[in-house]
């Protein structure tokens, strides 16, 4: 896990303080909300077979490279919906969290 | 791409660029700092007021609620009573809700926080009383109708099992008259109903829990999951069911309130649960204790909150709670019961997800149209926007999740202001809380429910595909997943992120970043595909144009008085100071995290962002830089040259539109360069710093196509430019060129390279072209028949020593070249250098040269016709006896072009050295090169560090750490050996 990468974020979501697996465990559950807000809004783009055709890969314990080669194939502002997605995430931990007992 | 990203890129900040960064920050802030005050100004002119925007508020929340009515009933709440000041404060905050009054009212809230207040009272009391103000006063000034709603309510409703306490038992426990009996009191089929509906309830919760478990195998979780939704569609159906049984036989009451209420008794959350009971963690049946006497509502004695199944909680009678165990509301379905913010905060879910799932449904339709567009290939529908409903829904949302946080948060420190704790304690324990539990409870359940109901909506191929997508994801492995998990943030980049800080090392800047947040949120949202991802803008927008409270949340509660932006402005200085110092070690850890990333998946690496960012001025400011110089041309430094067709041709766009002044005859001069007999990556290494001296900072002034050379890695411009092919299939990736050739520039600044013998090639600039020269496969650059392809005199850049006529291959396979010199066998061999572990000591290691008798190489062996080895083509390298690397594959990938030495120098003068080879992450398989040179005997050695030490060092570390770290690297590749290290690192 990139380090520098990784304490940016725990200080920005102000979950620094706590013990290095629980940051990593917070980060990695958050990680998957990103890809599934992500692969929801990406699954627009995709026609019904190309959906059956991800749905297969996933099925076939493929690796990773292929499954997002395989999206970013199908769904050409894959990166740009996960920057948005990951973006939202943090702006509304944000928003939210700096309102509380404050 | 402004100069300093140049610089950045190249680890070349120095004092100056950093407080350029800060005078661009500055710059980018006040801009800023006026469009929101162009922002705030326009407001202010709108005459919009905190008091107008409460009440325009709450009417929306109002009608939110209004409508959970006419779902069931067709008809409207009635008007919230009016009540005296006394009848206010005396009212609890159930009997208030019953009355009309929103659950967001004001006069809500102040109720929850007298109640609050009056259980600690009685907490430290631990007498019974009955509270000040019982709601008998209030009774008396209602008629008679309000009166048996809130009898109803008291005995029933979001009370629920108080409901069947009363029904049994006839009392209750405020010593209230025993209620009236309703009319469907022994009616079997709504007793039938009511007991089917609890029971499904416990059922639900049972089978949340086991979902929730982390115990519990992954692979049930499917199997659960469905089991959980058919009981969720069974609890709705049935509650319809008894709803529409109980209005057949008008045994409900004539009021919508009443049927609002009634359907509570089934459940502790009023609309989450009547709609999706799953959306309710909180849903208990009305035998379960958590509603009895614990309800603060209905019991002033009542601790403010089980905490659930958490070990750590305690009540808050419970002198003994220290601050080390926070309660974790998270860890179970009870964190308050009948919350009204929580009720609240599952209502306003609910509403949120439905509206989402309408909006969702309505754009699948735009959705199929795109992609029977896509298969015709006809131009995309445009993303539709957010309808406003959907956009307040959120806001609303939001607004009730950080009021639940502070209800959490007030709760805590109530708690703790109970026992006896300093100050400090209170606070460091609070902040723990905050970043433990209510992140957790706050922001990832709360994603993790809006997400999961996100998914369930979709239709069946989506659901299953995304199923299937998470089932895959969990079955990866732990140091792939959390790669991966990260690798999310990392197009956000480092830089952006840390403007999101509202943890410690950022706090401080916590003003400027809002207001670049905000910014940099509207510039994202213009870009945003529909759906969530485009209410961000959405929400800045109406803020902007109506200054309604969203705007609160959107921009944050801000004071925009000057010296507040004074101050922000001072932080935001620290900060960026911070991160220009900062971004100087990222750029040299950046190796580092290559090696730890370098070994895991090509998706981590394809993601070169996200190990390998390049801090751009998005990042750093949170917008777009325009480049004013260039125009259109911002983009063309990046990907579009990389594709074959178009090699090159980045250079005719950018003299469309570029206007640079002619190169002089002195730059032309200086920008020269001869062919290396290093190759031609060091070729390009030196065109790039000539290039760049041209400029020194400010690349502005440069023709795009130079500018992308200078900020383009070797790698890429050897590929773009065609001089480097690792894809061929014949094996000839190598240029070949000869002595004496040259790249220059001409005065219109284009790049030829001038290949002896076999003309000119324009790499870029007008009348680019790709080279098309001869190529060569370099790991058998000399034939079986001894002919060589050098010309005489002529020393290729691949670095083949000159003047050997007739080489002859040995043999084919592998040639051990310590059997084949006399005189060396394995009686000679040493034991190998720092077999034990390599050197801690730096310099040490720095002066570590492998001498012939700790090498072992096998490969192909060509040899002169004198009978000397000339070249061995290295499939394994064997540092001493047992220090091995090998190399799988094709050697190429991995070796440098060829190991030269002479036999009859070996015993002398070989040398093998090792360098490392950054690659800038165009090329993950070219970072580790090995190459073998023997210097007495080649007409142009290589410069010593003509790869920088830092490379050099690179892979010396790379082993050192190896050692140090454990991990056997016997046997090993390079990105094997990278893997296991990132592995035992992660643990």
């Amino acid at each position: 896990m990139n380090e520098e990468l990784k304490k940016v974020l725990v200080e920005a979501l102000g979950i620094s303080s706590l013990p290095n697996d629980k940051q990593e465990e917070m980060l990695e559950q958050i990680g998957v909300l990103v890809y599934q807000g992500a692969l929801i809004r990406s699954m627009e783009y995709m026609r019904d077979e190309e959906v059956i055709e991800f749905e297969n890969l996933t099925n076939s314990n493929t690796d990773p490279e292929r499954v997002f080669s395989f999206i970013k194939s199908k769904v050409e502002n894959f990166d740009q919906i996960i920057k948005e997605e990951a973006e939202n995430f943090l702006s509304k931990s944000n928003s939210i969290m700096s309102q509380i007992g404050e | 791409m402004s100069q300093i990203e140049g610089k950045l890129k190249n680890e070349k900040l120095t004092a100056e660029d950093v407080a350029k960064l800060i005078e661009e920050g500055d710059k980018n802030f006040n801009e800023t700092k006026k469009k929101i005050e162009k922002e705030i100004s326009k407001l202010k002119n709108k005459k919009i007021n905190t008091e107008k925007d409460n009440k325009k508020f709450k009417k929306n929340l109002k009608d939110l609620e209004d409508i959970e009515f006419k779902k069931k009933e067709g008809g409207k709440r009635d008007v919230p009573k009016s009540l005296s000041k006394e009848q206010l404060e005396s009212a609890t905050p159930q009997e208030l809700f019953d009355m009309g009054y929103s659950v967001h009212s004001t006069e809500i809230t102040d109720a929850i926080k007298r109640m609050l207040k009056k259980n600690v009272w009685d907490k430290r009391e631990k007498d019974n009383q009955k509270r000040p103000g019982d709601s008998k006063e209030i009774k008396n000034n209602l008629n008679t109708e309000q009166k048996k709603d809130i009898f109803n309510n008291q005995t029933g409703s979001m009370k629920n099992s108080k409901e069947k306490e009363s029904d049994n038992n006839g009392t209750n426990t405020q010593g209230n008259p025993p209620p009236k009996k309703e009319a469907h009191k022994g009616d079997p089929y709504i007793e039938l109903l009511k007991g089917e509906i609890n029971k499904k309830i416990v059922e639900l919760n049972t089978l949340k829990n086991k979902i929730e478990d982390p115990n519990t195998d992954p692979s049930l979780i499917d199997g659960l999951q469905a089991q959980y939704n058919q009981l969720n569609n069974d609890i709705i159906n049935l509650q319809n069911e008894l709803l529409t049984y109980r209005k057949k036989n008008k045994q409900g009451r004539a009021t919508h309130s009443k049927v609002y209420n009634q359907n509570n008794t089934t459940n502790t959350g009023h609309s989450s649960t009547r709609q999706n009971p799953r959306s309710n963690p909180n849903s208990q049946p009305n035998n379960n204790s958590n509603a009895g006497p614990n309800n603060p509502v209905n019991n002033p004695n009542s601790g403010p909150r089980n905490p659930g199944n958490n070990p750590n909680s305690q009540p808050n009678n419970n002198n003994n709670a220290g601050p080390n165990g926070p309660r974790n509301p998270g860890n179970g379905p009870t964190s308050t019961p009948d919350s009204q913010f929580k009720i609240q905060l599952d209502a306003l879910r609910v509403s949120y997800t439905s509206a989402y799932k309408q909006f969702y449904y309505h754009d699948r339709k735009l959705g199929l149209k795109n992609k029977l567009r896509k298969i015709v290939g006809a131009k995309l529908v445009n993303e539709p926007s957010v309808p406003q409903n959907l956009i307040d829904l959120k806001t609303q949302y939001e607004k009730a999740l950080y009021e639940y946080g502070n209800d959490l948060y007030n709760q805590e420190s109530t708690r703790l202001n109970g026992q006896n704790l300093s100050q400090d304690q209170i606070k460091s324990h609070l902040a723990q809380y905050k970043s433990e539990v209510i992140f957790k409870e706050l922001i990832i359940d709360e994603e993790q429910k809006l997400a999961q109901q996100k998914v369930e909506d979709l239709p069946r191929k989506e659901k299953s595909a995304m199923r299937s997508f998470l089932s895959w994801y969990g079955g990866l492995n732990p140091v792939t997943r959390k790669a991966i998990s990260i690798g999310v943030f990392t197009g956000i980049g480092v830089a952006a992120i840390a403007t999101f800080g509202g943890g410690a090392a950022v706090a401080g800047a916590w003003g400027g970043a809002k207001i670049l947040r905000s910014a940099s949120g509207a510039l994202v949202g213009e870009g945003a595909a529909y759906a969530i991802g485009r209410m961000a803008s959405g929400e800045i927008n109406r803020a902007k144009e109506s200054g309604t409270d969203s705007s609160k949340n959107v921009l944050g509660n801000f004071n925009w008085d000057e010296n507040t932006f004074l101050n922000a402005k001072n932080q935001y200085q620290r900060t960026l100071n911070q991160y220009a110092e900062r971004m100087n070690s990222v750029r040299k850890k950046q190796m580092a995290a290559k090696i730890i990333s370098g070994g895991l998946t090509t998706f981590a690496l394809n993601y070169e962002d996200a190990f390998m960012h390049k801090p751009s001025s998005e990042d750093i400011w949170g917008n777009k830089e325009v480049d004013d110089g260039a125009g259109t041309t911002k983009n063309e430094n990046s990907g579009d040259t990389k594709s074959s067709d178009n090699k090159g041709s980045s250079t005719g766009k950018a003299e469309q539109v570029i206007k640079t002044p002619e190169a002089s005859d002195e730059i032309i001069k200086n920008v020269e360069t001869v062919v290396s007999s290093e190759g031609s990556l060091a070729t390009i290494d030196d065109l790039k710093d000539k290039l760049s001296a041209q400029f020194g900072d400010d690349l502005s002034k440069a023709p795009a196509h130079i500018r992308h050379i200078i900020e383009t890695d070797k790698y890429t411009l050897s590929k773009e430019w065609g001089l480097f092919n690792p894809d061929d299939k014949s094996g000839e990736e190598s240029a070949m060129m000869l002595k004496g050739s040259n790249i220059t520039m001409d005065k219109n600044w284009n790049i030829t390279l001038h290949d002896v013998g076999k003309g000119d090639t324009v790499l870029s600039g007008e009348g680019a072209k790709i080279y098309s020269g001869e190529m060569f496969d370099s790991d058998h650059q000399a034939t079986e028949g001894g002919a060589t392809k050098l010309a005489d005199g002529e020393v290729d850049i691949n670095q083949v020593p000159e003047g050997e006529d007739g080489y002859t291959k040995l043999a084919d396979g592998e040639v051990d070249i310590n059997q084949n010199p006399e005189g060396l066998g394995s009686n000679n061999l040493d034991k190998a250098p720092y077999a034990d572990g390599l050197p801690v000591d730096q310099n040490e290691l720095n002066k570590t040269v492998w001498q012939k008798e700790n090498l072992n190489i096998k490969g192909n062996a060509y040899e002169d016709a004198n009978g000397n080895i000339v070249r061995l083509d290295g499939k394994e390298v064997t540092l001493g006896s047992d220090h091995k690397i090998y190399v799988n594959g094709v050697a190429s990938e991995y070796l440098t072009k060829e190991l030269n030495f002479e036999k009859n120098k070996i015993l002398d003068n070989a040398s093998v050295r090792f360098f490392g080879w950054s690659g800038d992450g165009a090329n993950s398989k070219e970072w580790l090169r090995l190459q073998k040179y023997d210097m007495s005997t080649l007409k142009n050695p290589p410069t010593e560090g003509f790869l920088s030490d830092k490379e050099n060092n690179f892979i010396k570390r790379l082993l050192k750490e190896a050692a140090r770290s454990g991990v056997d690297y016997h046997g090993k590749t390079a990105s094997q050996l990278v893997e296991e290290m990132a592995i035992k690192k992660l643990g």
